[in-house]
C-alpha cells in the first residue's frame, strides 16, 4: 500500500462546513425578513421559527458528511489497493516461475487439507522470506468447500499424530493479552504458537532459547518468547531478561528467549509468543488455530504431485474414503 | 380564509429538491426560495427538512456540492444534479405521475 495519497477531511471540517451552511441561510432570511419592515429582533426570531430544527439538523447533515467522507475515502483507497495489485501482479509476472507456484490440494474428509506455498503469498509482497527453504512452507485448511477453516485443537492433534507427508507440523492462533509490571499494564498483541513453531520456520531465537516439546505440555510452566521490540521496550533490552517471569493476564509466563530483530510475515506486529499447551479436546470446535507445515522436499515447479493428496487423506483419519484433488491453482500466474 | 399548508408526503422533498436544482446550481437558501414560491407557499416545507434532504442527497451523490460566492459577497454552498441525480429525476418525476393519475382516476368517481 502506498500510504495515503488523499487527504481525508476531519470531521471538524464537516461539522464547520455544516455550520456555516446554515448560518448564512439564516443571514439571508433575516435580510429578507428585515427588507419586508421586521425588526432587528422580530426577523432573527422569524428565521429560527422558519428554519425549524435547527440542531437537529445540523447533527442530522454532520452525520450525512461523514458517512460520505468516509466512502469517498473507502472508494479512493479501494483504486489505491487495486493500482498496487496491478504493480504487484506485474512484478510477479517478471519474477521466476519458481516463486510462482500456489499449490492447493484438496482431500476430502469431513476435513481435508489445503495447502499453499507460502512463498509464493509473500512473493506478492515482494519481500524475501527470512525463513528456511520457504518453498517448503506451506499453510494447511481444512476444506468443505466452499469454505476454508482453520483447524481445531482436535484436528490439529489428530493431524500432528497420523500425518506423514510433512517433516514439521505447527499451529498458531492470536491473543490480546495484558502485559503488566506493576508500573503499567498495558493490552498486547501475543500469539499462542505449538512449540515446533519456530524450529519450522527456521528461526533460532537471537538470546536463549526455542520452545521445547514439553513447554507444550498442560501443566508445565508457562512460557513466553519476546520479539525484539517488545524486547527492548519493555524487558530494558538487558540479556538478562531472559530467564525471568512477566505478568501476562495476571499469570506468570517465564521469559526464555529473544526472537532476532529481523521479523517475517508470521511474526510481524506480535509482541511476543506463548508457548501453546493443548489439552486433549473435550469437543470438535473452536476453529482456532492456523496450521502451518513444512513438506518433505521443497518445492520445485511440479505443483505437489496429487498422489500426496491420498496420502495426506490416507494418513489422516482412516474411514473416509472420500478423496477429491484439485487441480493446482494457479491464480496468480494466469 | 387563509388555510394551512398541507404537510409533506414521504418522498417529495427530495423530488422538488433534485427538479428546482435541474436547470441550474443554486445555493439552499435560493431552493427553499424557489420551491416556496412555485408551491404558492401551499406546502409546509420548513427549511430544516430542506437542508437534510440536500445533505442526503449529497450523501447518495445525487447531487454535488461547491462552495462559491453569493451574491453580497457571502461564502455559500452551490449544489448541483450528478448525472446519477438527472436520471434519478427522471425516474421519480415518472414513477409521481403514474401515482399520481392512479390516486386521481379513483377519485374522479367520488
Amino acid at each position: 500500500m502506498m500510504g495515503y495519497r488523499y487527504l481525508r477531511r476531519r470531521p471538524k471540517t464537516v461539522a464547520s462546513e455544516v455550520d456555516e451552511e446554515l448560518r448564512v441561510h439564516l443571514e439571508l432570511r433575516i435580510e429578507e425578513l428585515r427588507a419586508r419592515g421586521l425588526s432587528k429582533a422580530d426577523a432573527e426570531r422569524e428565521a429560527l421559527r422558519l428554519f425549524g430544527d435547527l440542531e437537529r439538523t445540523r447533527r442530522y447533515c454532520r452525520r450525512q458528511d461523514e458517512h460520505r467522507e468516509d466512502e469517498v475515502q473507502r472508494t479512493l483507497m479501494f483504486q489505491d489497493f487495486m493500482q498496487d495489485a496491478r504493480i504487484g501482479l506485474r512484478s510477479l509476472l517478471r519474477a521466476p516461475v519458481l516463486s510462482l507456484t500456489i499449490i492447493i490440494i484438496t482431500v476430502g474428509l469431513g476435513i481435508g487439507a489445503t495447502t499453499a506455498i507460502f512463498s509464493a503469498v509473500n512473493a506478492a509482497l515482494l519481500r524475501p522470506l527470512p525463513y528456511a527453504e520457504p518453498t517448503a512452507l506451506v499453510r494447511i485448511y481444512t476444506d468443505s468447500p466452499p469454505f476454508k477453516f482453520r483447524f481445531s485443537a482436535a484436528d490439529f492433534l489428530a493431524l500432528q499424530e497420523q500425518q506423514t507427508r510433512f517433516t514439521q507440523i505447527a499451529a498458531y492462533t492470536d491473543r490480546s493479552m495484558t502485559f503488566s509490571n506493576g508500573a503499567i499494564a498495558e493490552v498486547l498483541n501475543g500469539r499462542l504458537v505449538t512449540p515446533a513453531f519456530f524450529g519450522l520456520l527456521g528461526i533460532k531465537p537471537a538470546l536463549g532459547r526455542d520452545f521445547t516439546e514439553a513447554d507444550g505440555h498442560p501443566g508445565s510452566p508457562q512460557t513466553v518468547i519476546a520479539t525484539y521490540e517488545f524486547w527492548q521496550r519493555r524487558l530494558g533490552g538487558r540479556a538478562d531478561a531472559v530467564g525471568t517471569s512477566i505478568k501476562l493476564d495476571g499469570a506468570d509466563y517465564r521469559v526464555i528467549g529473544v526472537l532476532p530483530r529481523i521479523s517475517g510475515p508470521l511474526e510481524r506486529r506480535r509482541d511476543f509468543f506463548v508457548a501453546l499447551q493443548i489439552s486433549p479436546p473435550t469437543r470438535k470446535g473452536p476453529f482456532l488455530y492456523t496450521t502451518i507445515a513444512r513438506l518433505k522436499s521443497p518445492q520445485t515447479r511440479q505443483p505437489l504431485s496429487t498422489n500426496c493428496a491420498p496420502s495426506i487423506a490416507g494418513s489422516f483419519r482412516s474411514g473416509n474414503r472420500r478423496i477429491r484433488t484439485t487441480k493446482p491453482h494457479g491464480a496468480w500466474t494466469t | 380564509m387563509a388555510t394551512l399548508p398541507l404537510p409533506l408526503i414521504q418522498g417529495t422533498l427530495d423530488l422538488m429538491v433534485l427538479r428546482t436544482l435541474s436547470r441550474h446550481a443554486m445555493h439552499g437558501y435560493a431552493i427553499a426560495r424557489a420551491i416556496h414560491d412555485r408551491t404558492a407557499g401551499e406546502l409546509a416545507i420548513d427549511d430544516a427538512a430542506l437542508y437534510q434532504a440536500l445533505h442526503r442527497l449529497h450523501r447518495l451523490d445525487l447531487v454535488e456540492a461547491e462552495w462559491g460566492p453569493s451574491d453580497n459577497n457571502r461564502r455559500a454552498r452551490y449544489y448541483t444534479l450528478t448525472p446519477a441525480g438527472r436520471k434519478k429525476l427522471r425516474e421519480a418525476t415518472s414513477q409521481w405521475r403514474r401515482y399520481t393519475r392512479a390516486v386521481d382516476a379513483v377519485l374522479q368517481g367520488a
